[in-house]
């Protein structure tokens, strides 16, 4: 439960040709991953994201990491048709990085968060699962 | 002439409460070998302890058990716990009746410790059969000062580890602190205090070390003394209460536990008063928000101008109870009346609580009405509503245990404004909870009152009941115990209980 354990278990995610970085914000550290590619990318222009990012709490991991969403990069991220963007995103700025990001709003599904099992892998896995399911 | 009687009221009244705050604000101090002693055990390790060697009488008896050190601003508290109790031959006896605690035992001692982290300690506890004041005989310095000697000097406890020698009687308890240095040798620090907690009693007594208690009840006491005697006032005036959050409910809490006679107590809040909080708060005034005066401060003047000890002891602090530099003199008090919103707050507070022994009341309420997001409507229907007051002592469920903190809730409460208010605006985000939380207050006072009586059951053991939660209904009508029990091997009290400085506590500024 530390500043240290987010960064620690941070440096665990392994996505293929992605590096992972954090950022101390306030009580939070906010994990980029970029680029980052997500499951299903044929769904969405680009398929490639430039970053994907979510804040986790220091109080990690008794607090779960954004239970409200996370980030990514580019903004103007659409489904396949080019056109649409995907179902409960908005332009947002990602406190303490910057604007030009697209939040996600799309809260962690499936089991409630357990501080003794869950990390921020289950974490990453739940956003992509999402992303394979599309929605 | 009336005038100037009002004026020189005034201003003996100004002086005496500028008094009151330059005592309260120098008298926090670094802890040090000074520093005041005092034990904390639970009920369960008491009698595991001294009402098991009690059943040796009329021979003496003797238990050893685990120590842990919680470190205050001005007190140390030795955390007795884990007993060890004896097995067939670990005793010897003397005479018939003196009893020594043999190689066996200690083996079995030492052979415990190894496996634990540096900071434990051992606390040596043995009877002297009857009742009354305690003595310890010159054979029992003799074998203290060896027993330091020994278990530090072959390195055996870490300097920093305490060992705690308590000899009891029947009804009464002595204990003394032994240091050794390899250049000083063995010194003796009294105990002057010991506190029991279980979840129907705190208790907090004063050994014959502490000096004979002084505090008289006043006159003005009349009507409660009345209630629980003259011991029942010293036993409040000898409490030290805090109050983390003095908003709508801590500070009608403060101020009435000031009327009923506690003799220190300790604010914490960070925040200033606006004029929204002056229609479901006691003490503040619409001048006070037109000041931009803070909520402690505010209170701890008001506090100073009714307090049924004259002299009180009291401290206020505007700032975050979780910042590092508020710790010390947090692990100072007894107990700990917290009514805030911030989760992070009542995150840090619910592990303390059970780390360093030091009981907390939970309190909040909430309302439901259909214009807690317009103030522009007219009629509104409230929907439901509620007043909870929560017992966080050693032994009894947490706050995790019991649902009012998970891993979501806590994670929400370190968004920023900023975020939140984002979020509000997409409109899609759930659970983000009223804009501002609707409260009026009969609420605030009802949950007040919840407070002050679940505390004076605890103190007085009215009850003698375990009661972990209340719950009053506001639109049933009904007050209720609600059914709490303790997660086994729960991480936020169980695996943290009686770890004092070892455990670890997460800073606001870490």
């Amino acid at each position: 439960m530390s500043r240290k354990r987010v960064w620690d278990d941070a440096a665990k995610l392994t996505r293929p040709a992605s590096t992972v970085r954090c950022v101390d914000v306030g009580e939070t550290v906010v994990v980029v991953l970029e680029p980052f590619t997500p499951p299903a990318n044929d769904a969405f222009v680009p398929g490639e994201l430039a970053a994907l990012a979510f804040t986790v709490p220091v109080a990690y991991p008794d607090a779960q990491p954004d239970a409200t969403g996370f980030f990514v990069r580019p903004a103007g991220l659409k489904l396949a048709d080019g056109r649409t963007s995907p179902a409960s995103t908005s332009d947002a700025s990602l406190p303490g990085i910057g604007n030009g990001w697209l939040k996600f709003s799309w809260a962690p599904k499936g089991a409630q968060w357990d501080p003794a099992i869950d990390t921020l892998e289950t974490y990453l896995a739940n956003i992509e699962a999402r992303f394979l399911r599309r929605n | 002439m009336r005038v100037a009687m009002r004026l020189g009221a005034w201003l003996e009244a100004a002086i005496e409460a500028m008094l009151r705050f330059a005592k309260a604000m120098t008298s926090p101090g670094d802890t040090g070998p000074d520093a005041r002693l005092e034990i904390a055990w639970t009920s369960g390790v008491r009698d595991a302890t001294w009402g098991l060697a009690l059943r040796a009488a009329p021979r003496e008896g003797a238990v050893i058990a685990l120590c842990r050190v919680s470190s205050g601003a001005s007190r140390r508290t030795l955390i007795v716990q884990d007993p060890l109790p004896p097995q067939e031959g670990d005793l010897s006896y003397h005479r018939g009746y003196v009893v020594t605690i043999t190689s066996r035992y200690w083996n079995r001692v030492i052979d415990d410790l190894s496996g634990r982290s540096p900071e434990t300690g051992i606390a040596v506890l043995h009877t002297h059969p009857g009742r009354g004041t305690p003595l310890w005989s010159t054979d029992d310095d003799t074998a203290d000062r060896e027993l330091a000697a020994f278990l530090f000097g072959e390195g055996f406890l870490k300097g920093s580890a305490p060992l705690v020698s308590i000899v009891v009687s029947a009804d009464q308890l002595r204990a003394r602190e032994l240091r050794w240095t390899k250049d000083a040798g063995v010194r003796m620090h009294m105990v002057t205090r010991w506190r029991t907690l279980s979840r129907s009693r705190f208790e907090f007594r004063r050994t014959a070390d502490a000096g004979p208690d002084v505090y008289q009840p006043p006159s003005w006491a009349d009507r409660s003394v009345r209630v629980f005697g003259r011991d029942g006032q010293r036993l409040l005036a000898d409490v030290h209460v805090a109050f983390v959050g003095t908003g709508g409910v801590g500070s009608i809490t403060a101020e009435d536990s000031a009327r009923m006679g506690f003799g220190r107590m300790s604010l914490w809040d960070p925040d200033i008063i606006k004029s929204v909080n002056i229609n479901r708060s006691g003490s503040f005034t619409f001048a006070d928000a037109q000041r931009g005066a803070g909520k402690a401060e505010t209170l701890a003047a008001m506090i100073g101008r009714v307090a049924l000890v004259r002299d009180i002891w009291l401290c206020w602090r505007k700032a975050d109870v979780r910042h590092s530099r508020e710790f010390a003199r947090l692990l100072d008090v007894d107990v700990i009346n917290m009514a805030v919103d911030d989760v992070r707050v009542r995150n840090f507070v619910n592990a303390l609580a059970y780390a360093h022994f030091i009981p907390v009341l939970d309190a909040g309420n909430v309302i439901r009405s259909t214009a807690e997001d317009d103030v522009t409507v007219d009629a509104a229907t409230v929907e439901a509503g509620g007043a909870r007051v929560s017992v966080l002592v050693p032994g009894g469920p947490c706050l995790w245990c019991s649902g009012h903190i998970t891993s979501r809730k806590l994670s929400l409460a370190y968004r920023t404004e900023a975020e939140v208010t984002a979020d509000r605006a997409r409109g899609y985000v759930e659970h983000l909870g009223p804009e501002h939380a609707p409260s009026v207050m009969p609420m605030n006072a009802m949950t007040a009152a919840l407070v002050e009586l679940r505390l004076q059951d605890l103190l007085y053991g009215l009850s003698k009941r375990p009661v972990s939660e209340v719950y009053y209904d506001l639109i049933g009508g009904t007050l209720d115990e609600l059914p709490r029990d303790r997660v086994d091997g729960c991480r936020h009290c169980e695996l943290v209980e009686g770890l004092g400085d070892a455990a670890e506590l997460l800073h606001a500024d870490d």
